[in-house]
């Protein structure tokens, strides 16, 4: 059988000052700067001239409990992917945006919009929201329970998807002569009416330049992990090695079949940490420069969050107190991560202090401080065992972090022709590999 | 023409930014600019209009801040329909957008179209505008948005990274706005936006409005039929505005206008239909035209503008040929408009849209009770 050769793909995980928590206090970072577009569009230039594949704004709906110590997310996605959309011309546009506090139509049309406006390089972090205290900036009632966010989550997708859907490709017709802008016989309600959402549609917009927009999650539960398989064509996750890695990838990927899906029709993209130096020395110097500017109360704060329950009074340096922990199913928010941070924790036997240092970066994420080569190798070695379609990038602090993977990793790569040279296509999708979905066709008509 | 006299009245003009191309878009938004107007308008629709659509449009805060990147002075207000949105998401998406623009957003409130709440699994009336919605909606979603900006302190983000201080939390609150159709419990995850409040925009179509915009407006645009019916109108605003004691100069109030160009030989055939040339009448859109040479449309703009009824225009070229009609204006009315002076030379030295309309800049409401 002779099978297309693989090739990785890298996605910029664009987090304001980096992914190291301490990273606004490193010397080379400008707080200041994440709410400036001059900013970004510098950020944006550096990842096209490593011919990256997508950057990627997360987002949350609500003021982090840790915020004192920690920058912001900055920007709204929307709005700060449209501005970058003006100031790049090939990098893809991923924004997280979410199903539980937000309407269908919206986000059909935002994302139509963007991908118009970028001309075909947009793409959705589908989410749930897995905060609280989210719920109450919308609404005087509580996040719903973790299973009926997934199955509304899942309504959500298919109704924006047929919104997506709702006009033919060719149903714009624009002409100026005969006056006949759009041809209404290829514009085609919805009326949907389902258990969360009731949207007659069609959508008032043409459909986009890629028909559908990337369609990326992040889900690591049972339900997370099933309703990727099910709609998802990238996924994030947070790997903290490459055995679990290697797992996450056959579960994920044995999946899709039950639903009619080929396995390479979606890209696993675990997130990684990378600390470059030119010498070993040199790199690790770099993280504890990091390190050293850890905030311990802050992960304190951070953690307290994670686990829900109130650890500021624990002593530090003694075993993380597991007992106090509540059990995974009672998680109503973030699922996955706890599994993950607890199981490290368990399994590593760390004290306190050596769990806020270790999350303190990566937070959880897959990391390797070394040179460009060490670098390479460990990205090769999850690529080629199949613990990796690609990587989920987190550079510890910007745009340094940055820049060195650009500079000295992305050429590596290369030269082991793992990783492309030059965009060969234009859109988010021909980046990632995958075809244009097909439209609507009046099947009516020919039978 | 009416003589060289100039009013010491500025004369505010912003401009429709719409369709769906946007390279286009860019185009008339770099025009716009170069011809020194204040604003552009992005209008929102949330549904498609049958029989004929008309032509759909970028959602705004798309396109807005896409434009912000390819501009530098002009302001750049988002059309929301509050009945299908959440003041969170917009309080945050105007945030975001002032920042990256260096202070030029600003949000024109309208309910949205009833025919839309289809769209939005809003099934009956009642659910989408509740008895009482039109008159209070627009207040409510405006007064949410801006607890919401000043659920931070100004000088809240202090960035010591000394100590490790991102922000002083004395100075950034929960603000647990509950109305009768919003409720949001606050703070904003984003830091008080650099006007402070991005100005408000209200568009006077009925009674319940003219009440909103009395409260909440920083900018009002009526559509007359007439100039007797524009001084009328703008007197009983400028009145609603006293009842709520605010000055008649921290609310503006637009005429929305669709001038025509007519040059020597070149009257359309929509000219000609319109039947408006050399004056300025509704048409049967419902749309205020003024169609006439340079000269003319520059009279009839002085002879409102000097009636003390509106502060300024708001442009809406026709639907046709947006961008050609458009440049006509920014290329042929508006300098006619700077030669008699009635019509600034010079850009101003701020980027702030509150400032360019002459607006101040709000102090935090949660300062006053500290
Ligand atoms: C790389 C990555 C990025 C994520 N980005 C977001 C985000 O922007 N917003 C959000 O609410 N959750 C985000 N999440 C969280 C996931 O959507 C999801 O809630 C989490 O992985 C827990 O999964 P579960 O709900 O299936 O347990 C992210 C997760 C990962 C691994």
């Amino acid at each position: 059988m002779i099978s297309a050769k693989r090739s990785m793909h890298i996605n910029l995980f664009l987090m304001n000052t980096g992914h190291h928590e301490a990273s606004w206090r490193h010397p080379a970072t400008d707080p200041r700067r994440i709410t400036d577009l001059n900013y970004y569009r510098e950020l944006g230039r550096i990842a096209e001239r490593g011919k990256l594949d997508s950057l990627f704004l997360a987002d949350t709906l609500v003021l982090p409990p840790t915020v004192e110590h920690k920058v912001l997310h900055g920007l709204e996605p929307f709005t700060l992917l449209s501005a970058i959309a003006a100031v790049t011309d090939k990098i893809g546009l991923i924004g997280t945006a979410s199903t539980t506090f937000n309407d269908p139509f919206h986000i059909a049309r935002k994302f139509a919009s963007l991908d118009w406006i970028s001309a075909g390089r947009a793409g959705w972090n589908i989410v749930t929201t897995a905060s609280e205290s989210a719920a109450y900036n919308f609404t005087d009632a509580a996040l719903p329970p973790h299973d009926e966010r997934y199955r509304k989550a899942s309504e959500f997708v298919e109704v924006v998807k047929a919104l997506w859907d709702s006009w033919e490709d060719d149903a714009l017709v624009a002409d100026k002569e005969s006056g006949l802008y759009a041809d209404m016989a290829k514009i085609h309600p919805l009326d949907h009416k389902g258990e969360h959402f009731a949207v007659r549609g069609p959508l008032n917009m043409p459909r986009s330049p890629q028909g559908h927009p990337l369609l990326v999650q992040a889900g690591s539960s049972e339900d997370g992990k099933s309703f990727a398989a099910m709609v998802a064509e990238a996924v994030f996750t947070a790997q903290p090695t490459f055995e679990s890695g290697q797992a996450f990838y056959a579960d994920i990927k044995s999946r899709m079949k039950p639903f009619g899906r080929s396995p390479d029709e979606l890209c696993i993209l675990p997130g990684f940490f990378p600390i470059i130096g030119d010498t070993l020395a040199e790199a690790q110097d770099k993280q504890r420069e990091l390190d050293e500017l850890t905030i311990v109360a802050y992960g304190l704060k951070r953690l307290s969050t994670l686990f829900k329950v109130d650890l500021t009074d624990c002593p530090l340096d003694e075993p993380v107190p597991l007992h106090l922990l509540p059990r995974q199913e009672e998680i109503n928010g973030n699922r996955g991560r706890f599994e993950l941070v607890e199981g490290m924790a368990r399994k590593e036997k760390l004290t306190l202090r050596q769990l806020i240092m270790r999350t303190a970066g990566s937070r959880g994420h897959a990391s390797l401080t070394g040179t460009p080569l060490q670098i390479a190798d460990e990205l090769e070695r999850w690529f080629l065992g199949r613990a990796a379609d690609g990587f989920n990038l987190m550079p510890s602090h910007m745009p340094d972090g940055l820049s060195d993977f650009v500079d000295k990793v992305i050429p590596e790569l290369q030269n082991r022709g793992l990783f492309r040279t030059e965009y060969t296509g234009n859109t988010l999708r021909e980046h990632y590999g995958f075809s244009r979905p097909a439209g609507k066709r009046k099947l009516e008509a020919h039978t | 023409m009416m003589g060289g006299k100039s009013s010491n009245r500025q004369l505010y003009m912003s401009a429709a930014v719409d369709g769906l191309n946007y390279q286009q878009c860019v185009q008339l938004a770099e025009m716009a600019e170069r011809a020194l107007l204040h604003a552009l308008i992005a209008p929102e629709s949330s549904r498609l209009e049958k029989p004929a659509p008309s032509s759909p449009v970028l959602e705004p805060f798309t396109l807005l801040a896409a434009l912000s990147a390819s501009t530098s002075t002009i302001g750049l207000i988002a059309e929301v329909h509050s009945a299908f949105y959440e003041p969170f998401h917009a309080a945050r998406k105007l945030a975001a957008l002032d920042y990256m623009s260096s202070g030029r957003a600003g949000c024109l409130t309208l309910p949205g179209q009833e025919a839309a709440a289809a769209n939005f699994g809003r099934v009956s009336k009642e659910q989408l505008r509740p008895h009482g919605y039109e008159a209070s909606a627009a207040v409510e979603f405006a007064e949410a948005m801006q607890q919401l900006w000043d659920s931070w302190d100004d000088d809240a983000l202090i960035y010591d990274k000394q100590a490790g201080m991102q922000f002083d939390e004395a100075k950034v609150r929960e603000v647990n706005y509950t109305g009768r159709y919003y409720s949001t419990r606050g703070p904003l995850n984003i830091a008080r936006p650099p006007q402070g409040h991005p100005p408000i925009v209200v568009p006077i179509r009925t009674q319940d409005d003219k009440l909103a915009a009395a409260r909440v407006a920083d900018v009002m645009i009526i559509e007359p039929n007439s100039l007797e019916e524009a001084i009328e109108l703008s007197l009983e605003l400028r009145e609603l505005l006293r009842q709520q004691g605010r000055q008649p100069e921290q609310g503006r109030i637009l005429a929305s206008l669709t001038p025509i160009a007519v040059t020597a030989g070149s009257i359309s055939e929509v000219d000609l239909r319109l039947g408006t040339v050399g004056g300025g009448g509704k048409t049967a859109r419902g749309r205020l035209c003024c169609a006439g040479t340079a000269e003319e449309i520059a009279d009839w703009i002085q002879l409102w503008h000097h009636s003390g009824a509106v502060d300024g225009f708001h442009i809406q070229p026709p639907l046709q040929a947006a961008l050609d009609s458009f440049g006509y204006f920014a290329e042929q009315v508006i300098p006619e408009l700077q030669r008699r002076g009635m019509f600034r030379q010079t850009g101003s030295s701020s980027t702030s849209l509150r400032e360019q309309l002459g607006l101040s800049r709000p102090i935090n409401q949660f300062h006053v009770i500290r």
